[in-house]
């Protein structure tokens, strides 16, 4: 009731302005949401944090499908940018949707999008040899074996990366407002400015840092339609035995979950350093997981398996 | 009392409520009337649950609720379309040119570029010259990949907005420039190729003219000065006015443009500037005559005036960045490690990369340019306020007729003109008076008995650089940023470091909005995001969301904060587009206007914030206001968008 009478208001507004002035911009077609979407969840359970650590945050993702513009749009890469935009013929930078570094080795496809570094420009990129690693292991990496050969794919930020941006490969949350590098440059955040994640760009009182949580667009309202439907909920429980559950339920999928790819982000902060950890893990879903729930035990048990765990998929 | 509450979320269900309430007793057009009937039930809710509580009652202030009238204010804007950002390139090329790249010594297995005497002798030989016919340091015009092939391949610039700016520096145990004086650049690309190639040696078939020390610090001293100079000649360019004459040096003048330097430094080793104990015999060879002791410069010297030419960017405005590159070359089995190391160090310091040539090894001047990045904007935070009311320390909404931030009843009290923004036309407005004098009462009336600023004229006194116009005898002061406050108003309220900042303490709210709402603003105070209020509200949501900053809103009846619907808009090409609704927009009559601010930002590039702020009045008789882009011109402050910092 309350969405129906604010989108009537803005249509006749629209409609009215635009009788005054041909360039008016229009606000999209909500109808074009015509059926919700598809959904799954995911269920960590018996997590406890490291010896002298307390729980920070936590961040699951679907980086196959990407909310934009009222719209679920699919990314073959997984690399924070849509196939519609890297196939868009108005941007000149000679992406492929298949591979997340798919014109300069060592630099995300993304990472050139966000700085404009297009066609013209890429031969001027070059990431050593020593930088290509992480120091500060929050990348995530996997064989891809949708494509020949099952390359390495990488997800994250490499130190050349790191320090092209302006950010210390050392860490992995340069500005320390809790929310790892790699996945501020994904939500449209600024890793450097450490004040842009608690302001609310779309003023809705919603701050930046939970949308990004929520994997719904900062520079839109909470509360259009569309990202009521694509906002991911979380709920954590204690358990009787101290562990902790994660619940995150509403992830919108794409194909019935063949392919999709959610990854796993855990932070922590040390009690008497205040120095923060990173536990990162994905997980590739199949066909058939619309409505399911995903459910595994906590991955970080020992530190060869505090980054980078594949879940495995039943 | 009423509990606070945290989050705006709520109150947008009491907006609602009394909207529709509105609507249904069809008592729009008197709002007055609405308000009081709403009052009454307030009231009786308010005192309700005060009495639940023990603690004692405050009273409530009902001012604020019956004079407020509520509008819908919808603006559709855009980001500036995708643009490769402007920039020129500007490079420093340094030459060696000390002796050994003509005639050299073996080399000591110590790595300190020491001669190696332990055969009791020097040991001299053709191989070991470093570039004896500067086949490394200039090339061929036709060999790939050399200086003068590159040069030679180099598009001429368009004279009219030139891009691509060479200077050349030839040292050895001084140094001498190109153009000459250390000056600058030069823009005239087949000049500077014709130069660099009599520089090489006449007709490629002589040699460079080599011979003495190597002294760095004259090398960067002088490359100093081209950049320190260059961005003098930036400065001075930048402030003539837009109609001067356009010169090589100003292709432009009166826009600020920043430029990319990058010093491509070549030396065969270490920075030597004397040998003792080696002379010429009476046969004219080259002899040992006492103990060898070299006299090399100091490497934190030399690393020093590296990073002064490095330092030369936080001038951001003209220098986009600076990056030392280092180059050095050798002949095979001769290397001077000491030399080799100081040149990777120069580089590290530098922000740029240390690369090793093989004597006669060729090249590539293309790395030495940094890539053009492609600027795309999205939107970083949007304020829409109402530029004439505000709220007081007193907890009331007051209104504010010519939109200087001091409310209409407090400048009558105090004396100033409610009607003129800077009363005594000093161009200094009257807020600003009014918290330097922090309200004490009036120093000096003049003739009329309206109150004057203690200083009638900063032009000769606290603001004299700053630029202004004098009309009719009101002085008014440049702005180098559109947020509100003038240059001098900056430098009165200890902003100087902000000037050209529209948000001086990047908090993301602009200058303005917090100086009205008498937060800090200035450059290096606390962000007003990190600011939480005893109500639990942050500064940054209140001035947002046109709540008062310095009033608790639980003292104040269910004031309703305005609520923002951001949603995107289908974009022409590659530009963000959005459609912003505000309701509950507080006003206090019908000739209040709309102030909009943006901010957009580009991701991971550094320094390209843009800003923008509009107004528009509110129509007659009209319960919404649409604000379209700055496309009426009626609307438009500021046609272009200003970056910063």
């Amino acid at each position: 009731m309350k969405i129906l009478k604010s989108v009537s208001i803005i249509l006749s507004l629209a409609l009215c302005s635009c009788a005054q002035n041909q360039e008016n911009l229009t606000g999209l077609n909500v109808s074009s949401l015509a059926a919700p979407p598809t959904i799954t969840n995911v269920k960590i359970q018996n997590y406890k944090p490291q010896t002298g650590n307390v729980f920070q945050n936590i961040f699951v993702s679907n980086f196959s499908v990407k909310a934009s513009h009222g719209q679920l749009q699919w990314s073959t890469a997984r690399d924070g940018l849509p196939d519609t935009i890297k196939t868009s013929s108005v941007y000149t930078y000679g992406f492929s949707i298949n591979s997340p570094e798919s014109v300069v080795t060592g630099f995300a496809d993304l990472v050139l999008y966000n700085a404009g570094i297009n066609l013209t420009q890429q031969n001027l990129m070059y990431c050593a040899a020593n930088q290509m690693g992480s120091t500060s292991n929050d990348i995530i990496s996997y064989n891809d074996s949708r494509s020949p050969g099952s390359p390495l794919s990488t997800l994250g930020l490499r130190d050349c990366e790191k320090s092209y941006i302006g950010l210390n490969p050392n860490t992995f949350d340069f500005n320390k407002n809790g929310i790892p590098d790699y996945l501020e440059i994904r939500c449209g955040l600024n890793p450097l400015n450490s004040n842009e994640a608690f302001v609310s760009t779309a003023g809705d009182g919603v701050a930046n840092i939970d949308k990004c949580k929520m994997n719904i667009p900062i520079d839109e309202s909470a509360s259009t339609s569309a990202n009521q439907q694509f906002a991911y909920h979380y709920v954590h429980a204690t358990q009787p035995d101290g562990s902790m559950t994660f619940n995150v339920t509403n992830i919108p999928i794409l194909n019935d979950g063949q392919d999709n790819f959610l990854v796993f982000y855990i932070t922590e902060t040390n009690l008497t350093t205040n120095a923060t950890s990173l536990y990162t893990a994905y997980a590739i879903l199949k066909s058939g997981y619309s409505g399911r729930t995903l459910q595994f035990d906590y991955w970080a048990k020992t530190p060869a398996t505090f980054t980078n765990q594949q879940i495995l998929v039943p | 009392m009423k509990k606070p509450n945290s989050q705006i979320h709520t109150d947008t269900e009491n907006s609602i409520s009394i909207r529709r309430l509105n609507r249904r007793l069809n008592l729009r057009a008197n709002r007055h009337v609405v308000c009081m009937i709403l009052l009454g039930l307030f009231l009786v809710v308010g005192f309700g649950n005060a009495c639940d509580h023990s603690s004692p009652l405050v009273p409530l202030d009902t001012v604020n609720l019956a004079s407020t009238v509520t509008y819908d204010v919808q603006v559709n804007f855009c980001a500036p379309p995708p643009q490769p950002q402007k920039m020129y390139l500007k490079t420093v090329i340094v030459l060696d040119h000390s002796g050994s790249n003509a005639q050299n010594y073996k080399m000591a297995s110590d790595g300190s570029g020491a001669p190696d005497i332990s055969s009791g002798n020097l040991i001299i030989s053709p191989l070991y010259a470093t570039d004896p016919k500067g086949l490394t340091r200039y090339g061929t015009p036709t060999n790939s990949g050399t200086l003068l092939n590159y040069l030679n391949n180099l598009s001429p610039n368009d004279p009219a907005d030139p891009t691509r700016f060479f200077a050349l520096v030839d040292f050895n145990s001084s140094a001498n420039t190109y153009p000459a004086g250390s000056t600058g650049f030069t823009s005239n690309i087949a000049d500077f190729y014709n130069h660099v190639y009599t520089d090489a040696g006449a007709a490629q078939g002589g040699a460079p003219n080599d011979s003495g020390g190597t002294s760095y610090l004259a090398a960067l001293t002088a490359a100093y000065n081209i950049v320190a100079n260059d961005v003098k000649n930036a400065k001075a360019c930048a402030a003539l006015a837009p109609t001067a004459a356009p010169t090589p040096s100003c292709p432009k003048p009166g826009v600020i443009a920043a430029s990319s330097y990058v010093v491509v430094f070549m030396s065969d080793g270490s920075p030597i500037i004397n040998i003792a104990g080696v002379g010429t015999n009476s046969s004219g060879n080259i002899v040992i005559t006492g103990p060898i002791v070299l006299t090399k410069e100091s490497t934190t010297d030399i690393l020093g005036q590296v990073g002064s030419i490095v330092n030369l960017q936080a001038d951001d405005k003209y220098v986009a960045s600076v990056n030392f590159f280092t180059i050095y070359y050798y002949s095979p089995g001769n290397v001077d490690t000491s030399g080799q190391t100081i040149l990777a160090q120069m580089a590290k310091a530098g922000s740029g990369l240390a690369y090793n040539a093989l004597s006669g090894s060729n090249i590539d001047y293309n790395q030495f340019q940094p890539p053009q990045k492609v600027l795309q904007y999205s939107l970083s935070d949007i304020f829409v306020t109402n530029a004439n009311a505000v709220w007081w320390t007193d907890g009331k909404f007051h209104q504010d007729s010519d939109g200087d931030g001091l409310p209409d009843d407090i400048e009558t009290a105090w004396g100033s003109d409610p009607q003129n923004p800077s009363t005594d036309g000093n161009g200094v407005s009257d807020l600003v008076k009014y918290q330097l004098n922090k309200g004490a009462a009036c120093v000096k009336k003049n003739v009329k008995g309206i109150c004057q600023d203690p200083v009638t004229n900063y032009t000769t006194g606290l603001c004299s650089g700053v630029k202004y116009t004098n009309v009719g005898g009101k002085i008014k002061f440049a702005s180098s940023d559109p947020s509100g406050l003038n240059d001098c108003e900056k430098i009165l309220l200890n902003d100087q470091a902000g000037i050209g900042a529209p948000d001086s303490n990047q908090d993301s709210i602009p200058d303005w909005l917090e100086f009205i709402n008498n937060v800090p603003f200035q450059s290096g105070t606390t962000p007003a995001v990190t600011t939480v209020n005893q109500d639990g509200y942050t500064t940054y949501q209140k001035i947002k969301t046109s709540l008062p900053v310095s009033t608790p809103l639980n003292i104040l009846l269910n004031l309703v904060p305005a609520v923002y619907n951001l949603a995107p808009a289908t974009s022409p090409g590659t530009q963000s587009c959005y459609n912003l609704n505000v309701s509950n927009f507080p006003a206090l009559s019908s000739s209040n206007k709309v102030r909009v601010d943006v901010i957009m930002k580009s991701n991971l590039v550094k320094d390209s914030y843009l800003y923008k702020v509009g107004f528009k009045a509110f129509g007659t008789g009209n319960s919404s206001v649409i604000f379209n882009d700055w496309n009426d011109p009626l609307e438009i402050t500021n046609k272009t968008w200003s970056s910063w910092p």
